[in-house]
């Protein structure tokens, strides 16, 4: 039976509905009940803007179009990773079993023992004909005490497409990545992203993302915290405007002694505009002296907005140091008339406080460039749903 | 000469119930104006209202300021246009520094009246002189606005706010509130030197101790939202003996 088949035979299965908790707040309407054939390899319309001055790898439309010339210290495959497929798909994630089926690309990554990867841009495109999807596999590999910074882009260019990508991360004893999603996407394009962490001893893994000026987005991370002194710090952003739907789903696990988790969430949900944060963090029995931290915080900016969140702590160890702290609020009124009195136009006034709101998950970014690339996002999204628009 | 600010038989209400019953009262440039009265007699609604701020709702009467309708004007406008409001209780801010807020401000109203924004060696010699004015710290103002500052702090940054920006007309809204005798100094310094020719001000005050550091040419009696008494600066001593009750 071919891929596609599979797909087409369990789609109406596989694709979760709205009654699922974990999936509630989803946008899937476009890949449900509607199968969306496999795009063609085929070269890509448009070169896409790098962000940083890292080395690139490029993969459009499913092939490889740039990739540096040598890069030391570094394992790069191509394709789907066939072999390392799992025989049985994995069943309680229906997203991650239909890629498993149906990957054709991806980019596998390993770094060798106590090699430093300065910065890895890695864009993957998708452009030309509509109405399609890509199932995109990735792995990165951290050998001992290796160091990495790592870009990892996806750009939705098709119109009602599908971009699907699952990203295996491993970091070994000591080792420590410095993970930044970004995503970008045309009009009804869903993107959904999950990253599967695994955090050995000593180890560290940072991931930053930004949701903003997307159809859909589906952004998942799990982690799993599997040695004493391994740490994890997630960050991101969520900016939904009219119509759109930012769906970020945290899982941590803290499976032995001695770790540490932090996550830093802000949603800002404008007219109409939907944004959702669902963070689990399991404290498993033996995973004593676990220090585990949890904050997000929510702003809507019109009363059509809506801000979901929760967070779910399940600890089952006695010795742990866990918070967590969700709040929806709308902007400060007092403040907002404390600026206007200062000359600030009402508009202008709101895009500073909401920068403000922001600047949590901005804390340990420190690239001048990528700063520069996320601000530059915000304020795009901010003059296009806040500027110039009558409340 | 055209007054500073004009205003007419006056009516504001706030929450349906009015507060400001018929205020008249006029500021010509160089003038120092002071107003006095009881808790709720309408001062702070006085100042809200001539700021523009939601929920004082104008029922009747005029206001102008420098011959144009104050009134017809938005928050940010009357600000561009020269209005400060000196805050009786100023805000937070958490995440914008006072630096980059009092610069987007600056450069706000610079655009407002149509100028170019001042560049920033310019503004940092700027703020840097006004900051030792006020016997202030420089490195606060690279925290966030007013957050975690004290009482007598917030109202120095009012008043760094006010020279930096340069009013012509500054009503200060129990400016001198919670300060100490050394504060309250260094606030009055900060007000004695936005004081010109050209410009107006508008003293909101309970006391008669700001006073004695900035002397005013006129002193009123707000009582229910009218004026009803106006006199020079020996009304203030007369009231600070007396009373509201005798004098009023």
């Amino acid at each position: 039976m071919s891929k596609s088949a599979t797909y087409a035979k369990d789609a109406k299965h596989l694709i979760p509905g709205p009654r699922e908790e974990n999936w509630r707040y989803a946008d899937l309407s476009l890949i449900r009940g509607n199968v969306l054939p496999i795009a063609k390899e085929e070269p890509t319309l448009h070169k896409p803007i790098p962000i940083s001055k890292w080395p690139r790898l490029v993969i459009g439309n499913g092939k490889v179009v740039e990739k540096p010339e040598t890069l030391k210290g570094l394992e790069v495959t191509f394709g789907a990773g066939e072999n390392k497929k799992s025989a049985t798909a994995p069943a309680d994630h229906p997203l991650e079993r239909i890629n498993n089926d149906l990957a054709t690309a991806g980019v596998q990554i390993t770094i060798s023992k106590d090699y430093n990867l300065a910065g890895l841009e890695i864009i993957f495109v998708e452009d030309g004909p509509k109405e399609s999807a890509r199932h995109l596999k990735n792995m990165i590999v951290l050998e001992e005490d290796a160091k990495a910074k790592i870009l990892l882009r996806t750009l939705g260019q098709r119109g009602a497409s599908w971009v699907n990508t699952v990203t295996t991360v491993s970091v070994g004893k000591n080792a420590g990545l410095f993970l930044v999603t970004d995503f970008e996407a045309v009009q009804k394009t869903l993107i959904s992203s999950l990253i599967k962490a695994q955090v050995y001893k000593g180890g560290s893994l940072d991931i930053f993302s930004l949701g903003i000026g997307l159809p859909s987005l589906r952004n998942e991370v799990e982690v799993k915290l599997k040695g004493k002194g391994a740490r994890t710090n997630l960050k991101g952003g969520l900016l939904a405007a009219e119509g759109e739907v930012i769906d970020f789903v945290t899982r941590i696990f803290h499976t032995s002694p001695g770790a540490n988790s932090d996550q830093t969430f802000r949603a800002v949900a404008g007219r109409k505009g939907k944004t959702a944060y669902q963070g689990r963090v399991v404290v498993e029995k033996d995973a004593q002296k676990t220090e585990a931290h949890q904050s997000c915080k929510n702003l809507i900016l019109e009363r059509t907005g809506e801000a979901n969140v929760k967070p779910e702590l399940l600890i089952f160890a006695d010795d742990v140091i866990c918070s967590h702290g969700a709040t929806v609020g709308e902007l400060d009124e007092a403040s907002l008339f404390y600026m206007m009195q200062r000359g600030i136009p009402k508009e202008e006034a709101k895009a500073l406080l909401v920068r403000a709101f922001l600047g949590d998950i901005f804390e340990g970014l420190n690239d001048q460039v990528l700063m520069a690339h996320f601000e530059q996002k915000i304020d795009t999204w901010m003059q296009q749903n806040l500027v110039g628009k009558k409340k | 000469m055209t007054a500073i600010l004009n205003i007419e038989d006056l009516k504001v209400r706030v929450d349906g119930k009015e507060i400001l019953k018929g205020l008249t009262l006029k500021i010509n440039p160089g003038e120092v104006h002071a107003i006095m009265g009881r808790n709720g007699s309408g001062k702070s609604t006085l100042a809200n209202a001539l700021a523009g701020k939601p929920g004082y709702e104008v029922t009747g009467g005029k206001a102008s300021y420098k011959g144009k309708d104050l009134l017809a004007l938005k928050a940010h406008e009357r600000a561009g246009e020269g209005l400060f409001l000196g805050f009786q209780y100023p805000v937070e801010i958490p995440g914008v520094s006072n630096l980059n807020f009092l610069r987007t401000a600056l450069n706000a109203q610079r655009k407002y009246r149509g100028e170019g924004d001042m560049d920033a060696p310019t503004f940092l010699k700027n703020i840097k002189e006004k900051v030792a004015l006020l016997d202030m710290d420089y490195e606060m103002q690279k925290r966030a606005v007013n957050v975690g500052f004290s009482g007598g702090e917030r109202k120095r940054n009012e008043m760094l706010q006010m020279l930096m920006l340069q009013p012509t007309l500054a009503v200060l809204d129990e400016t001198d509130s919670g300060l100490d005798i050394d504060a309250l100094k260094i606030v009055s310094q900060g007000i004695n030197a936005i004081r010109s020719p050209d410009r107006g001000l508008l003293l909101i005050t309970h006391y008669q101790r700001l006073l004695r550091y900035v002397e005013p040419d006129f002193v009123h009696v707000l009582s229910d939202g009218k004026i009803v008494k106006t006199g020079d600066k020996t009304l203030a001593l007369e009231l600070e003996e007396k009373g509201y009750a005798d004098v009023a």
